[in-house]
């Protein structure tokens, strides 16, 4: 056993997070007054909406569907627009207390370029880029980009030449094979993968007798996605050398350090969030706690120690 | 700055554990939920909402918003229409059970301060009304209900409000008709009208507003994740642009909203 008292604090790469923890995209408000103070308890950052180059309104219909344990969503990438983010948001949620990370939706490679560029240019602090090769709820671009090793790779490579700054890319569940679509986007210039995005799904709505989505489809997130994220976190961290952060169905500490297990380095929160502001401070507070009970000083003991035994 | 933060300052919302205190079948359809609350927010305005959630655990996973419609010291009532699997849990809790409470949330009514206040209520849209009428005496409510199965909602709502006139679809209780045939007394100089109810009746109550030249503000009902604008699941389309339902709403001037864009 270790002595001392353990401390949350990790890097991802060469961004230092206070806690193992971050609030995955599309789930916090841009308001300044929730990027400091007690409601950034437990966090160590916080990303943002995703951003495109031009505002998207979003989709039409209902967006939002409660399933056992989880939650369909169909938001479909609203947002300002990068300029409008740039001038309206940014500076507000910089001054915060807490490390922003841009989430940008991957369009066409010349949008997303300029985007990039864009921020590169205006940047006022950025901890880093989270690039959405994932994104369920659009037509043009979005999870197509995850979906096979070779658009991965020439996505990551496009941004990583627009982008100097810490690069992680966030990867979809709907892809031929998570390891090399992982190896891909690594080799490409990624600074560390978020696996995962939310799970393609449907609702039917028995009373209208149709699709309660209007694209049909939309993303499963929530605890009922937490084994199947586990999973993909477990295979795409056995196939890269840089960091991973888990995101799929976090609710709990149980959960945050079985990612970690696992081999994430830290892991997102969205859903679960919604359901209970104080989920950070909780599971932080809970990953403390059996890092005290195991004598392990810091959670970087716990990264891929699922793994030591040779299984994965 | 929205009106959350105008009261909270740096803290931008109250989450807090709370607890079943009385429960009050009304009817089969609906009930009314007493709840004791540790730390009281403020005082709810007509028109505000909490985001219940029940805490044994993650199914139901997300709070529903539910409209406020009164207070008494350290007990806050919310009117709960049974409509399908959560509603039915919160029903069936026992007293002592704790809940999560997100809120006070959204904005409320305007008061213009004069002239009347001709609220139009549907069904359950009677809640924030409620908390309006014994503050305000230039409050009058009209209450439509679809036919006599709803008999419990209007004695119950007789109790609470002497300013109360009541119609329904099959005539069987009250006046014949809808609330909106009461939009005819409305002085368009001086009153303003208030509605809440299925989104169907607030887009009549809008066109009909539009028609008199009355102003009136409708409070509307969207699926919810989180309630205080990170989700973007409650987008709602105005003239103005996108809002969101949560911190923009739920109360909105009736001409402001894209009414063919509502569902």
């Amino acid at each position: 056993m270790k002595s001392g008292k353990p401390v949350p604090s990790i890097s991802i790469g060469t961004v230092f997070l206070r806690a193992p923890l971050v609030i995955a995209s599309g789930t916090w408000p841009h308001q300044q007054e929730f990027w400091k103070g007690a409601v950034t308890e437990g966090i160590g950052a916080i990303c943002t909406k995703a951003l495109t180059l031009h505002p998207r309104s979003g989709n039409p219909g209902i967006r939002l569907w409660e399933t056992p344990c989880g939650l369909l969503n169909s938001i479909g990438l609203q947002n300002p627009g990068i300029a409008s983010f740039l001038e309206e948001d940014l500076p507000g949620i910089c001054a915060g207390d807490v490390k922003v990370i841009a989430n940008v939706a991957m369009e066409t490679e010349l949008e997303t370029v300029q985007v990039l560029e864009t921020l590169a240019e205006k940047d006022r602090g950025l901890a880093a880029v989270e690039l959405n090769i994932s994104c369920p709820n659009v037509d043009r671009g979005g999870m197509a980009w995850g979906s096979e090793p070779l658009q991965a790779a020439r996505a990551v490579k496009a941004a990583r030449a627009a982008w100097g700054g810490p690069l992680w890319v966030k990867l979809t569940p709907h892809c031929t094979d998570i390891a090399s679509v992982a190896k891909a986007s690594e080799e490409a210039g990624a600074d560390a993968l978020v696996v995962a995005n939310t799970w393609l799904g449907m609702a039917i709505d028995t009373n209208t007798e149709s699709p309660v989505f209007s694209r049909i489809v939309a993303g499963l997130s929530g605890p009922a996605v937490f084994p199947l994220s586990l999973r993909l976190v477990w295979e795409a961290s056995s196939a890269v050398k840089i960091p991973v952060v888990g995101c799929g169905g976090v609710s709990s500490s149980e959960d945050a350090v079985a990612m970690m297990f696992a081999g994430a380095s830290a892991v997102e929160i969205g859903t679960a969030h919604f359901a209970d502001l104080a989920c950070p401070g909780r599971v932080t507070k809970g990953i403390l706690d059996h890092l005290s009970a195991k004598g392990y000083a810091s959670p970087m003991e716990l990264v891929g120690r699922g793994k030591r035994s040779g299984a994965g | 700055m929205n009106f959350m933060l105008r009261q909270f300052g740096a803290f931008p919302v109250i989450e807090q554990e709370v607890f079943v205190a009385d429960k009050t079948n009304i009817g089969e359809k609906l009930f009314l939920l007493s709840l004791e609350t540790r730390q009281r927010a403020y005082l709810p305005e007509p028109g505000q909402f909490v985001m219940l959630r029940t805490t044994q655990g993650l199914d139901p996973l997300l709070g529903r918003p539910f409209a406020i419609c009164g207070f008494q010291g350290d007990r806050l009532d919310i009117l709960v229409a049974i409509v399908g699997r959560g509603t039915r849990l919160l029903r069936d809790l026992r007293p002592g059970t704790r809940l999560s409470m997100r809120g006070p949330l959204g904005n409320p009514f305007p008061d213009r301060l004069e002239g009347n206040i001709h609220c139009l209520a549907g069904s359950v849209g009677i809640a924030p009304f409620l908390i309006a009428h014994p503050s305000n005496a230039r409050v009058e409510i009209h209450l439509g209900v679809p036919g006599e199965e709803w008999a419990p909602l209007v004695d119950w709502a007789k109790g609470k409000t002497d300013r109360l006139t009541v119609y329904s679809e099959d005539g069987k209780v009250g006046i014949h008709g809808n609330p909106l045939l009461s939009l005819e007394a409305v002085d368009k100089k001086t009153d303003v009208v208030w509605a809440c109810g299925p989104n169907g009746m607030l887009k009549a109550v809008s066109r009909e507003c539009g028609r008199l030249g009355v102003e009136a503000y409708v409070s509307l009902e969207t699926r919810m994740a989180c309630g205080v604008g990170g989700c973007h699941g409650c987008t709602v389309r105005t003239v103005g642009g996108l809002k969101k339902n949560c911190t923009d709403g739920p109360v909105f001037r009736a001409e402001e909203v894209l009414w063919d864009e509502i569902r």
